[in-house]
């Protein structure tokens, strides 16, 4: 299994610098020029000039990558067009920030779409109204549902802060007040995927031959249900975990602007809206890179826990 | 031992009519015995299996009768009731050996687990041993080895084996196997049912044997029921019914095994195919097909009835010496 993940991590590497390279070539490149950005559209020729010849936007693409690359593999992402900080002081707060609500998210999410609908109870009216909640929470725009939830929980109810980002350190409780509502913001839309996409091989495994052969030892309902048909159904929603999660860790964009979450997602909306191309590619390749090391721990996953799965 | 009396088993989506996949079968197993049960596809065998392991896949339920089996009615117990019945009194083969075990987990913990659920008790250390000592009972080789293995890294005859092992794994007085050597290769198959044959000497277990296959039932059955559609046709003694029988679809049957001695020619068939289980005939399921039917036989069913020591036959014209 190391051989496997060395090996696939052989096949990232040459993936990262593709990709990255594209998305290099699509923003600062193909899209615009940067130096009118950063100067305004009324900026004199010359001034221009001078600006590209600064910072090197005369150069061949693929030079101004290799520049760009050599800097992002020490950490360094350059400055902000818009705020002159340094790009990787601008994600160093927000990334912790974005992992947090993206992995209570989709550990309740998994927890709970695998958890109830593997509970035999959950066949009746249980059943009902789990499957209603999925298709709402599939279906119901994030930035509505969380509109919905400040109306709710913090406008009618004040149980709640609207919207705001506190520290842990700043307070246990007040932190997790107010993760409250994003993560159920967030949580609803995967739980309702989780929940289709495990509900649909539940019950193809449940057809299985070995899963009669359980019930035929003296297993209790629920025992097989557990023991030998979740473990079987719940490998696509392992997959399918490491494809979102790998999203994610970009940032959750809508939910994140909804309740004004400093994270990786706002920066990235904000930095669109400002042309701001280092920030926009610093979080690209983030997001880049996660899907890649999500995707390659879900198969290691997959693989622990198919022992039909030779790596 | 077991007893069932009347057993009808039916099939009813809502709203639409019931269907009885087993109607009205009264059958006999004693300690020690094996009574083979054959018939076409969707005689109702594997039904009336599943019936008696209450493993019915819904929408099917048990409609009448009585399934007696040590004194209880198995079709009156409770759902915790029969768990306890399940796996440790009654215990199942079935016939696809490739998907009867569950491929994520090792066959020692799917043993370990038949065993642990009738012995709460048990130890992890007790748990491998006994498993040890099942598979090697059932003459896999190296079971010390083999016990940590997966379902994939074994062949269908080892995988039936190791079944077998895990039904056997609680000493339970009847084992129910459906079709247990029809997807094996011919040489394995007659191991699979030797081996079989001796554990059945070794403990003293009824076996409720289920195939189309009559050269198996000739090979391990002391008794035989052969189903048509539903109902029994014929029971008797499996010497009987190969040298005797008596039921017209019995005859069909033995006429459609092929010989070496007999002279290359065509082999005798049944004409006709079974009525499916809406359109029965009002009389005798298997009057349609029946070249021995007369109006009678469309009347009423014939009732299951003694016409010799130990034969019972449902049939109006039998003894069929009488009419050939």
């Amino acid at each position: 299994m190391i051989g496997f993940a060395l090996r696939r991590l052989a096949w990232v590497l040459p993936n990262i610098v593709v990709l990255t390279f594209l998305l290099f070539a699509t923003t600062s490149g193909w899209l615009g020029s940067p130096a009118a950005m950063m100067l305004g559209t009324d900026a004199s020729p010359a001034a221009i000039a001078e600006l590209n010849a600064r910072f090197g936007f005369d150069d061949p693409i693929v030079v101004q990558y290799l520049r760009w690359a050599g800097g992002a593999l020490t950490g360094e992402f350059g400055r902000s067009y818009s705020t002159q900080q340094p790009v990787a002081a601008m994600i160093a707060p927000a990334f912790p920030v974005t992992i947090e609500l993206a992995l209570w998210a989709i550990l309740l999410a998994v927890v709970t779409s695998v958890g109830l609908n593997s509970l035999v109870v959950a066949r009746g009216v249980v059943g009902a109204i789990s499957t209603g909640f999925s298709i709402i929470g599939v279906t119901i725009p994030n930035f509505m549902l969380g509109a919905t939830l400040i109306t709710i929980f913090s406008v009618w109810l004040g149980w709640l802060p609207t919207t705001g980002w506190v520290p842990w350190d700043e307070g246990a409780l007040l932190h997790l007040k107010h993760l409250i509502l994003p993560v159920v913001t967030l949580f609803a839309f995967y739980f309702g995927s989780f929940s289709m996409v495990y509900r649909a091989e539940y019950r193809a495994v449940e057809r299985q031959l070995f899963v009669r052969v359980a019930a035929a030892k003296g297993l209790s309902e629920s025992a097989v249900s557990f023991r030998h048909v979740l473990p079987s159904a719940v490998l696509p929603v392992i997959t399918y975990v490491g494809l979102t999660l790998g999203q994610l860790v970009g940032g959750a964009v809508v939910t994140e602007t909804v309740f004004s979450i400093p994270g990786l997602g706002r920066l990235f909306v904000t930095a669109i809206g400002s042309y701001d191309y280092p920030v926009m590619l610093a979080v690209g390749s983030i997001i880049l890179v996660g899907v890649m090391v999500t995707n390659l721990l879900a198969d290691l996953a997959l693989a622990a826990m198919n022992p039909q799965i030779r790596l | 031992m077991l007893k069932i009396e009347g057993l009808r088993t039916v099939f009813g989506a809502a709203g639409l009519p019931e269907i009885a996949a087993v109607d009205g079968v009264d059958l006999t197993v004693a300690r020690g015995r094996t009574l083979g049960i054959v018939g076409e596809s969707g005689c109702g065998k594997s039904i009336l299996s599943l019936s008696i392991m209450r493993l019915l896949p819904p929408p099917g339920r048990i409609a009448a009768g009585r399934i007696l089996f040590g004194g209880q009615d198995l079709a009156a117990l409770s759902n915790r009731q029969m768990r306890q019945v399940r796996g440790r009194r009654i215990a199942m083969i079935f016939q696809e050996p490739m998907t009867s075990l569950n491929p994520l987990r090792s066959i020692g913990a799917q043993i370990a687990e038949a065993i642990r659920t009738h012995d709460r008790g048990a130890s992890a250390a007790d748990l491998r041993a006994r498993g040890i000592e099942a598979l090697k009972r059932v003459r896999i080789p190296a079971p010390e080895r083999r016990i940590d293995d997966y379902p994939h890294q074994m062949s269908g005859g080892m995988r039936q084996r190791v079944m077998i092992a895990m039904a056997l794994s609680c000493a339970p007085d009847l084992l129910i196997a459906d079709e247990p050597t029809t997807a094996l290769d011919v040489t394995v198959q007659a191991q699979v049912l030797d081996l079989l044959r001796d554990l059945q000497a070794e403990t003293g277990m009824a076996i409720i044997l289920i195939t189309h296959d009559l050269g198996v039932v000739a090979r391990m059955a002391d008794e035989v029921a052969v189903m048509y559609a539903g109902r029994v046709a014929e029971q008797a003694g499996t010497a009987a019914i190969f040298n005797d029988p008596q039921h017209p679809y019995t005859l069909g049957l033995l006429g459609s095994i092929p010989r070496i001695e007999a002279r290359p020619g065509r082999l005798l068939a049944i004409e006709g195919t079974v009525p499916p289980p809406f359109a029965l005939p009002p009389g005798c399921r298997f009057a349609p097909r029946c070249v021995f039917a007369d109006a009678d036989c469309n009347t009423a069913p014939p009732p299951l009835r003694d016409i010799a020591p130990g034969q019972r036959v449902a049939c109006f014209r039998a003894p069929v010496e009488d009419i050939a």
